[in-house]
């Protein structure tokens, strides 16, 4: 079971979004590992290293591109997907060419919890391929 | 002789003669006719007595015009015998006739054969004709001459009684042919004299009887000629001339001295008096008869001329002295035979003083005698003459006379009357007109005109004025020629001289050396009303008219400025009165400039009422007052107008222009651009506000979310499991107590005004995003295919309303560019548009729902047009006007934000600097307009 089990790191500085995503992924199934800044966060990959994170950009302290930019030279086999209540947030076109990190932002609120669930699923998959 | 012959007097002694003398030779003829008849029966025994005698004969016969034929009665009438004298009067030999050589018949003239046969003939045939006589008739000499013969020819017969035949005599009467024919020429001549002559001639014999009268005397006397020949004279005489006329005629038959001429009356045969002139002379017939030849002239006619001439004399001397002017009429020696009363008092000498005076003691310098002569002949050859002397007074003063003459016959002398006026007043006059023309001349020649003056002939008797100069003429120039000649040119200086020539005012425009003058030109009459010539006068205008052009131009000019300007300007005069009227306030109020001009202002534009002080106060302050934005409420609406009125200064002209724009469009327009301010704030806003709201949002929904899953009894989540039993329950439970309770409802409210709330935010969001500069070219009509099949899936999104029910008519222009865009906000626009469409029409319950969707290029602006109409509900105005305003809905609470069509607005007009306008009418449908520029502008 624990094989099958897959890692999920969330970044967010708002608790009750961060919560929402734990409950989520908890529900199916997954391994939630919440982070409540950038730093918080990649201070966790050096004990942990999940299949993919949640990423929120304004973070207090660094904002989530930066903590993306960090992360990928720690972990790169790791899938990163952005979720902003930003609405003219744009990724920036370094972070497009990392081959973890999704072009498709989620806006929050997220209404569509499975989409997100999904993105992250196939790119994990795409790192795994890479991986082998 | 015929009868009338014998009266022609003044040849019948010489015809007399004549007569005498023929009558005398014929005596003479037949006498020695006898003698011979004589010799031929005379006894043989007396034979030498005879022969003598007979020779003797023959000499005076061979001496005289006489020849003696014997003939015989054969063809021919060969001559058997002839004297000798044939010779000297025919020229031929004895014997050329006696041989036979010559027959009688050929020397007789051929004309007259057939005539003398007939005669031979004629007498022949009558029995006992012994002799006879041949009319005169022609024989031919042997040269060939014509002579004219008488004869005398008788008859030999035998004892039968048969003629064997013919002697006779034959006598040469040529010479007395001819005497006889000129006596008949001058007799012709003669009678042609008298009978045509004028006078009546008459000839009175000795008895005081009439021997003869012409047809004159007859026609004087008024008696046919039987009455008056063989009449005497006194019979024809009135009582007081018989004894007068008788004396004279018996003096002067007498020998005595009587006149030549004198005059008495006759008694016409129809009792008419008539007065006659006569002139007599005794003439002496041929018998030595003393005769009155008389000439008589019928002179009534003269007399009572005569005697109208005498009493036109008297009148003319009653009209000279009635003369004004003095009158003297002198005699070729100069004396003075008549005066009148007005010379007396000019010179101050009595009338008989003047009447022993010549013309040298009142003008001592007049020419002498001979020239008088002159004078007089060059006055009757009908020449005029007039001079000017100077008369002398009996104070020894003078005066200046002009003298006027005419040559007059008084009592038959050759007379010269001279009519003298006293002209002192007329010098002073002259001198004073010389000095006034020297001072019109003066006048004349330093103003700019042109005066002229023209004879009844439209010759130049005048040509003065400054202006000359610009003409090209120098004062005096044209004197003396002709204005149709020098102006043959131009016709309308002909057409008008000719018009003043014939006595009419007129004037006209001309040009000459590229001046033009206004000219006047006044036709000069004289006392007779008759037309004497023309004054001109011209005045030259190429100035004035120049300016005025330049007025006229610059006025056009002006008013076209003032008609093209999209501003009502209307001028007012201090009394508040319209000056001006442009096509502007025409086409606004419907009032034409000429209607207004003079108008009060009030009156023509009741709207300005509270503008009358503000117009006076900008008048008396001259300052420029304005009035921005000022409301102005219209049927349909409010208008706004900016009102400037600008004091006019210039000229002394007082006044204003008051100056109304229609600002409404603009008004329009910077409430949408503050609208715009507006929403660009609300965007600006909303992008910080938007993360804010989102996070909170994400927190609620997303719980939410997790919430429905994990009680959600079809989603077997272990954990879930474990925390029911250890609560000592069921999942399935707790479903059917949240299902009896309404959780997942309540879940679903929470959710989906979450949704509401998150839409708002994008929505207003997209005031503030920023272009994802995908701009690229996109052809209207494949956008609007898109967006319509976009539109149609709605259907299952909201269920609200069924899209595809709607029908769908495409005009799309085929030559359409494509238009440089971002497509997807375009198609957003239009996606909106065609929703509310849709909406609207749905709510309405449009029995047939329809979309017109058009596409045009418009060349001149370059843009390209689209056109969503429907055939919906509409609009009514005031919903029209608001409908881009932001938060403007007519949908009901909680169904729209009221930011689509303003953020389709915005997308339109300012993202790609297109225009988007709706037109709508209530009942009837929406159409909503977007234009695109084809060079794209976007920011």
């Amino acid at each position: 079971l624990n094989e099958l089990t897959k890692t999920v790191l969330v970044v967010d500085d708002e608790i009750f979004i961060r919560q929402s995503f734990i409950d989520y992924f908890e529900d199916r199934l997954w391994r939630p590992l919440e982070a409540k800044s950038g730093e918080q966060a990649l201070a966790l990959l050096e004990k942990e290293s999940p299949h993919g994170a949640i990423v929120d950009i304004r973070l207090g302290g660094m904002d989530g591109d930066a903590f993306i930019r960090e992360a990928c030279l720690k972990k790169p086999k790791t899938a990163f997907v952005i979720c902003t209540g930003s609405p003219e947030y744009d990724v920036p076109s370094d972070l497009l060419r990392l081959p973890g990190v999704s072009e498709q932002v989620f806006r929050k609120p997220v209404t569509h919890m499975v989409g997100l669930e999904e993105e992250l699923l196939r790119l994990i998959a795409d790192m795994e391929e890479q991986r082998i | 002789m015929r009868d009338e012959n014998k009266t022609r007097f003044q040849l019948i002694n010489e015809l007399q003669e004549m007569r005498q003398r023929l009558s005398d030779l014929e005596q003479h003829n037949i006498q020695e006719n006898e003698a011979w008849k004589t010799y031929l029966i005379s006894d043989i025994r007396q034979r030498k007595q005879v022969e003598k005698a007979r020779d003797e004969a023959f000499k005076i016969i061979n001496s005289s015009p006489l020849v003696v034929f014997v003939w015989r009665n054969e063809e021919g009438w060969p001559v058997e015998f002839v004297t000798d004298s044939i010779e000297n009067i025919f020229g031929y030999k004895p014997d050329e006739l006696l041989s036979g050589k010559v027959s009688y018949d050929q020397i007789v003239h051929p004309d007259d054969l057939a005539g003398v046969g007939a005669e031979v003939a004629a007498f022949s045939a009558e029995e006992n004709r012994e002799e006879f006589v041949h009319e005169p008739y022609r024989l031919l000499t042997k040269e060939g001459k014509v002579r004219w013969i008488e004869d005398r020819t008788y008859i030999r017969r035998d004892d039968s009684g048969k003629i064997t035949h013919y002697q006779g005599i034959v006598l040469d009467i040529t010479d007395r042919k001819i005497a006889e024919e000129s006596l008949r020429e001058s007799e012709e001549k003669f009678r042609l004299y008298v009978e045509k002559s004028h006078d009546g001639v008459i000839v009175v014999g000795a008895d005081q009887r009439f021997e003869y009268a012409n047809s004159e005397l007859i026609r004087i006397l008024g008696y046919p000629l039987d009455e008056v020949i063989g009449q005497q004279f006194s019979y024809f005489l009135d009582e007081e001339s018989k004894e007068l006329v008788v004396d004279y005629y018996i003096r002067r038959q007498k020998g005595e001295e009587v006149p030549l001429r004198y005059e008495f009356n006759i008694i016409r045969k129809n009792g008419e008096k008539r007065n006659v002139e006569i002139r007599a002379a005794i003439i002496k017939d041929s018998k030595g008869h003393p005769k009155t030849i008389a000439h008589l002239l019928d002179i009534t006619e003269r007399k009572i001329a005569e005697e109208s001439l005498r009493e036109s004399e008297h009148r003319f001397r009653t009209v000279c002295e009635g003369l004004p002017g003095g009158v003297f009429a002198h005699d070729l020696d100069n004396k003075f035979l008549m005066v009148n009363e007005a010379a007396c008092r000019n010179t101050g000498w009595s009338r008989e003083e003047l009447l022993t005076m010549s013309v040298k003691d009142i003008d001592p310098e007049s020419p002498p005698r001979e020239d008088s002569e002159r004078l007089w002949h060059s006055l009757t050859a009908g020449e005029s003459v007039t001079i000017q002397v100077n008369h002398l007074r009996k104070d020894g003063s003078q005066y200046p006379a002009e003298l006027h003459f005419n040559a007059v016959t008084l009592e038959g002398r050759p007379v010269i009357l001279g009519i003298a006026f006293d002209i002192t007043e007329r010098r002073q006059a002259e001198e004073a007109l010389q000095k006034s023309v020297a001072q019109l001349q003066a006048i004349y020649n330093t103003l700019p005109v042109i005066v002229w003056s023209l004879d009844e002939e439209g010759v130049f008797t005048l040509s003065e004025g400054k202006e000359l100069a610009s003409a090209g003429l120098q004062p005096g120039q044209t004197v003396g020629m002709s204005c149709f000649e020098l102006y043959k040119d131009n016709p309308v200086i002909i057409e008008k001289t000719n018009m003043a020539l014939s006595g009419e005012f007129c004037e006209y425009e001309s040009k000459l050396m590229g001046n033009i003058y206004h000219s006047f030109l006044t036709p000069i009459f004289d006392e007779y009303n008759a037309v004497r010539g023309v004054n001109g006068l011209a005045v030259n205008i190429t100035e004035k008219r120049r300016v005025e052009e330049e007025l006229r131009h610059l006025r056009n000019y002006l008013s076209n400025i003032i008609n093209s300007m999209p501003s009502v300007l209307v001028g007012v005069d201090t009394d508040g009165r319209v000056t001006q009227w442009n096509k502007t306030v025409e086409q606004m109020t419907g009032i034409s400039a000429d209607t207004a001009r003079g108008q009060t202002l009030v009156g023509m534009l009741p709207q300005m009422a509270l503008e009358v002080e503000i117009i006076r106060k900008s008048i008396r302050t001259r300052q420029v007052m304005r009035e921005e934005k000022r409301p102005r409420p219209l049927e349909d609406g409010i208008c706004y107008e900016d009102v400037t009125i600008y004091p006019l200064v210039t000229n002394g002209v007082e006044g204003a222009v008051i100056r109304i724009d229609d600002v409404t469009e603009r008004v329009h327009l910077e409430e949408m651009m503050v609208q715009s301010e507006k929403m660009l704030s609300v965007g600006g806003l909303a992008a910080g506000m938007a993360h804010e709201i989102n996070n909170p949002l994400a927190g609620i929904m997303q719980t939410a979310d997790v919430m429905a899953s994990r009680l959600g009894g079809n989603l077997q989540i272990p954990t879930s499991r474990r925390a029911a039993e250890a609560a000592g329950t069921t999942l399935i439970a707790i479903e059917n107590f949240m299902n009896a309770r309404g959780i997942p409802r309540m879940l679903d409210t929470i959710r989906e005004s979450g949704k509401r709330v998150a839409a708002i935010v994008n929505n207003m969001l997209s005031f503030a995003r920023k272009v994802d500069a995908t701009v690229s070219s996109h052809a209207f009509d494949e956008l609007l295919d898109k967006t319509l099949e976009l539109a149609a899936t709605d259907y299952d999104l909201k269920k609200q309303y069924d899209f595809k029910r709607i029908e769908i008519l495409r005009e799309y222009a085929e030559d359409l560019p494509t238009v440089p865009c971002e497509g997807a906000k375009i198609q957003q626009v239009l996606l909106n548009i065609l929703r509310n469409g849709a909406q609207a029409m749905q709510e309405a319950g449009t029995e047939i729902p329809r979309f017109m969707v058009r596409t045009r290029f418009e060349k001149e602006r370059q843009m390209v047009r689209m056109e969503i109409e429907d055939n919906g509900p509409g609009m009514d105005e005031a919903t029209r006007k608001r409908v881009f305003e932001p938060f403007f809905t007519t949908k009901p609470a909680g169904v729209g934000t009221g930011l689509g069509l303003s953020v389709s607005y915005f997308i339109i007009t300012e993202n790609h600097k297109g225009e988007m306008a709706v037109e709508s009418r209530p009942g009837i449908g929406a159409k909503f307009i977007i234009r695109l520029p084809i060079k794209g502008e976007i920011d």
